[in-house]
């Protein structure tokens, strides 16, 4: 009940639709059972982390870019290139 | 662009800002030989020079959205010392010896919202690995839910659920099960602290 209550709460918190009664009854809850706290940070994080589409774009986008570069030349071969850039 | 061209850092972090490719892959070139030998002379292979220089560019990516963010070092040598940074914590993460400690240039250059960024990235890193464990479906929802913002009338939709509260409880399950496999992962409770 309690993690089912903690779930509520964070789909409207992540909304911005979370009334100021609930925002108290979270914090409350948040107070009272302290091993609940961890799962919010969690939910939290995994929010800011998924919803943030520029960053995860820009990640995927570094990450193709350095599998190509790397793949037009064995690396681990090659001594270091323009130290001083 | 010529491949010994010296690159300005503010023309780099232009560059990251505008995800211009012919910059960054310069910087790139310059950078991932450095980093993969330095990454194979300490118990490394190349994915992980690869991963480090990835997470490198991230930081400096969230960095640059502060217009105020300049760079004051060479690019090679700023991109290379938080790449050694995070090597040296995931050296001592899985338990070897590190060799050695860093020079007062590196020092500088790891102020506490660098090291704050690089604790961060690498926390999104686990989270997106994890994602990645998840069947399509749960990776589906999350993507349709987080990335897209869709309501979860319109996932039902897309998804050709029998209703919109089905599709509120697998995205619950989805977001259950990903919060699991991140839980187990040894690099959580490391991450944590």
């Amino acid at each position: 009940m309690k993690k089912k209550d903690l779930f509520l709460f964070f789909m409207q918190y992540s909304q911005g639709i979370i009334s100021k009664e609930d925002k108290i009854k979270l914090e409350k809850l948040l107070k009272k059972f302290p091993e609940l706290s961890e799962e919010w940070e969690m939910h939290l994080e995994l929010y800011e982390i998924l919803s943030d589409s520029d960053t995860a774009e820009f990640r995927d986008w570094i990450v193709d870019l350095i599998k190509n570069v790397s793949s037009q030349k064995d690396f681990s071969n090659s001594k270091a290139e323009n130290q001083d850039l | 662009m010529s491949k010994s061209k010296k690159i300005p850092p503010n023309l780099f972090l232009e560059g990251i800002r505008n995800k211009d490719s012919l910059i960054i892959r310069s910087v790139m070139k310059a950078c991932l030989p450095m980093v993969t030998n330095h990454v194979l002379k300490n118990k490394g292979n190349k994915q992980d020079a690869e991963d480090l220089l990835a997470e490198a560019f991230m930081v400096v990516f969230q960095k640059a959205k502060d217009p105020k963010f300049s760079i004051n070092y060479a690019v090679s040598t700023y991109v290379f010392t938080i790449c050694k940074n995070l090597w040296l914590k995931q050296l001592r993460r899985r338990k070897f010896k590190d060799n050695g400690d860093l020079s007062d240039i590196e020092m500088a250059i790891l102020t506490d919202d660098v090291l704050a960024l690089m604790e961060k990235e690498e926390r999104a890193k686990l989270y997106q690995e994890k994602i990645k464990m998840l069947d399509k479906q749960s990776q589906y929802i999350l993507f349709l839910f987080y990335r897209e913002k869709n309501s979860f009338k319109e996932i039902a939709q897309i998804m050709e659920l029998k209703s919109p509260g089905y599709a509120k409880k697998l995205k619950f399950l989805a977001q259950k099960k990903l919060i699991k496999l991140v839980k187990q992962d040894p690099r959580y409770e490391e991450l944590k602290s």
